[in-house]
Parts: structure tokens; sequence; C-alpha cells
């Protein structure tokens, strides 16, 4: 097991290397000078200024002990400092991780809590009224980018229906807020940008368990449970569901990089101060170490959720050992 | 010899297509996509501030007088064309370009002109700003007077061009590294397959973004950078695919006769290797309209004032309050798009997969 772990963890950090240097070579092959975009504001800056600028950020090197560089101070977990404000990276990036998070987490256990019993009973009646229903609806929702699904909810509940502020985390008001009207406000906002978050992973998950269960239900370890007298009901859920959980494990674990990429759109047009919108304000300004910096920790993610999820497919499977 | 034993089997596609023509919902997607590709390729017919045909009186400056039919619609449809279109520029008339302007010129009792059902071209300003749906506008018009039903059309143009061009890049790259990953095997095998996990665990559309934040937003570069980070699941299907045809019978039987690795890697294995990618290529394509139409939308794709559904979308968000009208058309073309893109796919699977053969989903 941990012998495995560690043979993963290498893969993985082989992998990081690759996507951060995919990411540095794009970067580089671009058009455009780093020099230029900084001194934009200043006008009068004269040949040596930029020099001397290009000396202190060690752009004179050449590109391979640029990156090399880049990685040695990666080991202390430094990207550098945002061109744009001289801030660490890292700050940046601690700053604005929650409100990511937490929507995620939130959008995560909704869409598991829902997609499970509809994927059930789904599966269970399969071909009956709420199964025709829930497919086609699922379905649907399923093929709705979910900047599509933002955009509607901001119109018809946000503008039109005036339910649901459609801006930022908190009202203008929020500091004057008692303790519990600060909860309420903040829990307000939530809502629309948790609801774009969560509908697509909610149809695939949905889609997802009814299937396997479907699948599941035709072996003959569920006849043998049925013949033996079990209850429906037992041999549904203990006999049947627990074994569509295996996939559906790792499957949570994959759902991440759309999540992510969902976000940068989403957090956008909510106006959400999270990683996705903080990736919009580095590309708009070109900033590269938070680019760099911001690319690096969702491939961290990301790499981090897939191995979680393998792991945990040998921990609910006990046939698959990973020694 | 291979000529007839080709012909023989054919049998495969033909098979899939008459399964595929028993779903219902399949059938109704395609239709409707081939629809949405009619209008892009019509849209100068179907959206334009030029008529279909025209009959025109034109006296030109130095005073000759002409009386000629002209279709500018049907042109700059044909125009569209290569090889053909370029060749259109230097026509006799019918055919020639009117060289003056049709609504400067237009006189309704001694010219004729039939018009396209939706007589505005989807840059043209007016004075009519921010309507909402009417006879005239048909879905209003935006802040800029612009008809939002001939941006629509227009857009149908740009995201089915960059769904079918960038899956196109895609499907080369992925083809062609699956084929050769598969069959090669070893080391070859060993760096594609690294580079596939690479892709594959990497939120793309930031990738997308960093590339975009350097280079033109251009059509073109959004085509290509999408094609060049959406190859990953076409390779990863067609080399599982390559590695189990190669180990059969027929792969061998070829090698014996003497075929060199290129010729049984794109001949014998890569066809029938085909149909897997097929799928994947069809989701690819609705995910890369999804892709270019949010690029859009936050500014990155198809640039102002050229429309593109992302575009209007950002247009109805940019003014809420007051052009809440753009936003539901521009949503139901992206959703319409992605659901039936989705639709074929999934039919398609059904009809290829020998697991669900017959179980008539």
């Amino acid at each position: 097991m941990l012998n495995y772990v560690i043979r993963r963890l290498l893969i993985g950090l082989v992998t990081l290397l690759g996507i951060t240097f995919v990411t540095f070579l794009t970067i580089e092959s671009a058009p455009g000078d780093i020099v230029e975009l900084m001194l934009w504001e200043r006008p009068d800056a004269t040949e040596q200024d930029r020099q001397r600028l290009r000396e202190a950020l060690g752009l004179n090197d050449p590109m391979a002990i640029r990156y090399a560089k880049w990685v040695g101070k990666l080991v202390t977990l430094d990207f550098g400092e945002s061109i744009k404000t001289g801030e660490p990276v890292t700050t940046m990036i601690r700053r604005h991780i929650w409100p990511t998070a937490s929507v995620g987490i939130i959008s995560l256990a909704l869409a598991f809590l829902l997609s499970i019993p509809i994927g059930l009973h789904s599966a269970v009646h399969q071909g009956g009224w709420f199964d025709r229903i829930m497919s086609t609806n699922l379905y649907m929702l399923y093929s709705v980018p979910s900047y599509v699904i933002g955009m509607v909810l901001i119109l018809y509940l946000g503008v039109k229906g005036d339910l649901f502020p459609i801006q930022g985390m908190y009202s203008d008001n929020y500091d004057t807020l008692s303790l519990f009207g600060k909860i309420l406000d903040q829990a307000h906002h939530y809502v629309l940008i948790t609801i774009c978050f969560t509908v697509g992973s909610l149809a695939y998950y949905s889609r997802f368990v009814r299937q396997n269960l479907l699948e599941v239900i035709q072996q003959d370890f569920i006849r043998t449970a049925r013949a033996k007298g079990l209850s429906e009901k037992r041999v549904i859920i203990h006999h049947a569901f627990r074994n569509t959980l295996i996939p559906f494990v790792s499957l949570m674990g994959l759902t991440l990089p759309f999540i992510l990429s969902g976000s940068v759109i989403l957090e956008h047009m909510f106006n959400w101060p999270g990683i996705g919108w903080l990736y919009m304000e580095s590309v708009m300004s070109r900033d590269v170490n938070a680019i760099m910096g911001l690319n690096f920790m969702t491939a961290a993610l990301v790499l981090f959720c897939t191995l979680l999820a393998d792991l945990a497919y040998g921990l609910v499977d006990p046939r698959i050992s990973h020694d | 010899m291979t000529e007839k034993g080709n012909e023989k089997s054919t049998g495969f596609w033909r098979t899939a297509w008459k399964r595929y023509r028993k779903s219902r919902m399949g059938m109704l997607a395609l239709a409707f996509l081939g629809l949405l590709a009619a209008i892009a390729f019509f849209a100068p017919m179907i959206a334009n501030d030029e008529p279909i045909v025209c009959r025109m009186e034109y006296t030109s400056a130095d005073g000759a007088t002409t009386n000629e039919l002209y279709f500018p619609g049907l042109q700059e449809t044909l125009r569209q064309l290569p090889w053909i279109g370029p060749a259109l520029f230097s026509a006799p008339p019918p055919f020639s370009r009117m060289d003056f302007k049709f609504k400067k010129h237009f006189k309704p009792g001694r010219d004729w002109a039939i018009m396209p059902p939706v007589p505005f071209s989807p840059l043209e300003t007016s004075e009519d700003r921010i309507q909402g749906y009417s006879g005239r506008h048909w879905l209003g018009t935006d802040e800029l007077g612009r008809d939002v039903m001939a941006r629509l059309i227009y857009g149908t143009q740009v995201s089915m061009r960059v769904g079918f061009i960038s899956m196109g890049i895609a499907a080369l790259i992925g083809l062609c590294l699956g084929a050769i990953a598969g069959y090669f095997g070893g080391w070859v095998d060993m760096i594609i397959s690294r580079v596939i996990e690479i892709f594959m665990c990497f939120p793309v559309f930031f990738l997308i973004l960093a590339v975009l934040a350097w280079f033109p937003p251009r059509i073109e570069n959004i085509m290509i950078i999408i094609g060049l980070t959406r190859w990953v699941g076409i390779a990863r299907l067609t080399r599982g695919e390559i590695l189990r045809l190669r180990e059969l019978e027929y792969t061998a039987a070829a090698r014996a006769l003497g075929a060199g690795p290129f010729r049984i890697v794109f001949r014998h294995l890569l066809p029938n290797a085909l149909a897997p990618a097929m799928v994947s290529i069809t989701f690819g394509i609705a995910g890369a309209i999804l892709v270019e139409s949010g690029l859009s939308w936050l500014g990155f794709g198809v640039q102002a004032p050229n429309p593109s559904w992302g575009n209007i979308l950002r247009d109805g968000y940019g003014l809420m309050a007051t052009t809440p009208h753009m936003i539901p058309p521009a949503c139901a073309a992206i959703f319409l798009a992605v659901l039936c893109f989705n639709l074929v796919g999934d039919t398609l699977r059904d009809v290829i997969d020998p697991r669900t053969r017959g179980r008539g989903t």
C-alpha cells in the first residue's frame, strides 16, 4: 500500500513538472514582453531602466535556467510575486481559495446526496414515470453548460424575480448586520452560484448511479440474494447499491477539473472572489507568476484528488489491492 | 483483391447506420444538426441587408446604364466555398458583383428584389436600439440597434466552424498519436501515455485562457488551441483499440505479406479503430462549441463587433436590466446545439458498442 502511494506520488510529481513546463513553454513562446507590460504606465522609462528591470527579474538568463530557478523556488512553495501588485502569489491564492472551496464542497455534497436517491429510484423503477421524467430532464441538464444555467438563473431569479443577489459574496451593508444577519446574507449570496456548480455534476452522477445499478442488478449474486428471500429493499441497498459505489468514488475525483474549469466563467459572472476569478484577473493583466502558480496549484489539487479517489477505490472494494 | 474485399465488408458502417435510423431521438438530433449546418452555410441568404435576387437599373459615374439581374445573397453564400468562391469574383453577369450600394440605389417602382427572411446584416447598426421581440426584429435589437436574429444566425456559423475544424485538428492528432502509441508500444507508448495523462488531469480551460492571454484572440487561434488540447480522449480510445487490433490474425497476415508499419497502421488498423473515436469526436464538437462560447463570453473569443453565441450572451449580460431579451435566444442556441451533439454521440455509441447492441436503448 505504502509502496503504491509512493510510486503514485512520484509519477504525479513528474506529471506536475510536465504541466508546469507546458505552461512555462507556452508563456515563453508567446509574443509580447513582460517588461513592456510592466512599464505600460511609465512611458518615461529609459532603455537603462528596462535593462535594470530585466536584470532584476532575471529575464536575461536563458529559458532553461529560469525554469530551473522557478522550480527551485517552488520547493519552498514560493511562486514569486505578482507582477501587477507585488503581492506574493501564495498570499493571493490563500485569500481567494475559500470562496471556491466552500462552493465546491457544498455543491459536491449536494450532488452526491441528491444523485444517489434519484439514481436508485430510477433504476429500481426502470421505465416508470419517475424514471422517464428524470431521465429526460437529467439528460437535458447534463447538456446545459453551467454558464448558461447561470445566465438563466441571474435573469429570472436575480433580475426579474429579484429573489437573490447576483453579485459578490456580501451585501453592501454586510458590516452593519448582526451575526445571524451576516450568516443569512452570505447564505443568500451562495444560493445561485451553488446551484450552477451543482446541476452539471448532479445530472452526471444520477445518470451514472442509474446506469451502474442497472448493470449490477442483472448479475447473478442479485438473483441469489432475491432467491434466498431477502426483501427487495435489502437487495437493492445492501447488495446492489454498494457495488455501484466503486466506480462512483473514482468519478467524484475525476469531476474536479471540470468544476475548476467552470469556475472561471461562473465566478466572473457572479463576481465571486474565488480561484477562477483570480485566474481571470491574472490572465487579463498577464501576470505570469500568478498564472504559473495557479496552474501548478490546480494541477496538484487534481492529481491529489485522483490519487485519493484511487485509494478510496481500494478501500471500498477489497478485491482491488494496491500492492 | 483488397478493393473487392473492402466492398463486401463496408457492412459495419452500413449496419451501424441502419441501427442508428431506428433511434428516433438520434435521428431528430441529427436532423436538427443538419438544419444548423444549413443555417450556418446559407446564413448570407437568411440574414442579410442585401437581397437574394434583384433586378437593378444602375447608372454608373461614366453615364453607362445597366439593367441586370443580381444574386448578392447567393453570391455571398457561394463565395464561402473554397476554389469556387474566388472564381465568382470575376464571373460575368448575372453572377457579377453589384459594385454599388443596394440600399442607396434601389427604387421600388423601377427595380424589384426578393429580400431574405431576416433583412438585416449582423453588423448593421440602426436607430432602433434595445427593442424587444417584434415582427420587424424577430428577436429584438441590441444596444447598437443590431438585429439579434441576424447575429444569432451568423453566430451559428462561428460555432459550427469552431466545432468541426477544431475537432478535425484534434482528431488528426489524436488518431495519429493514439495509433503510434498503440502499435509501436515501448518507450514511444510510455511518452505519449504520459502526455495524455498530463492533459487528462489538467483543467484545459485554464491552459486555453493562458495561451489566449498572449496570442491575439482570433478565431483561427481558438480553433487551433482547442484542437491542440482536445485530442487526448481520442488518442486514448484509439490507442486501446489499436492495442487490441494489432494482436489479431489479419494484422499478422498483413505483416507476413510484407506490409510496412505505416501501411498496417493507416490502412489496416486505423479504419477499424475509427468507431470509438467517432463517438469521442462527436462529444468533442459539443465541448468545443461550449469552450468557444465560454471564451467569447469572457471576451477572449470572437471579437466584437463580430457575432458569436457567447458574444450575444455577454452583450445581454452587460446590460441585463435593459436587454434581458437577448439572453434566452442565445442560451437556447447553445443548449440545443450541445444537446443534439450529445444525443448523436450517445446514439452512435449505443449503435457501435457491441455490449449495448440489441438492447434497444
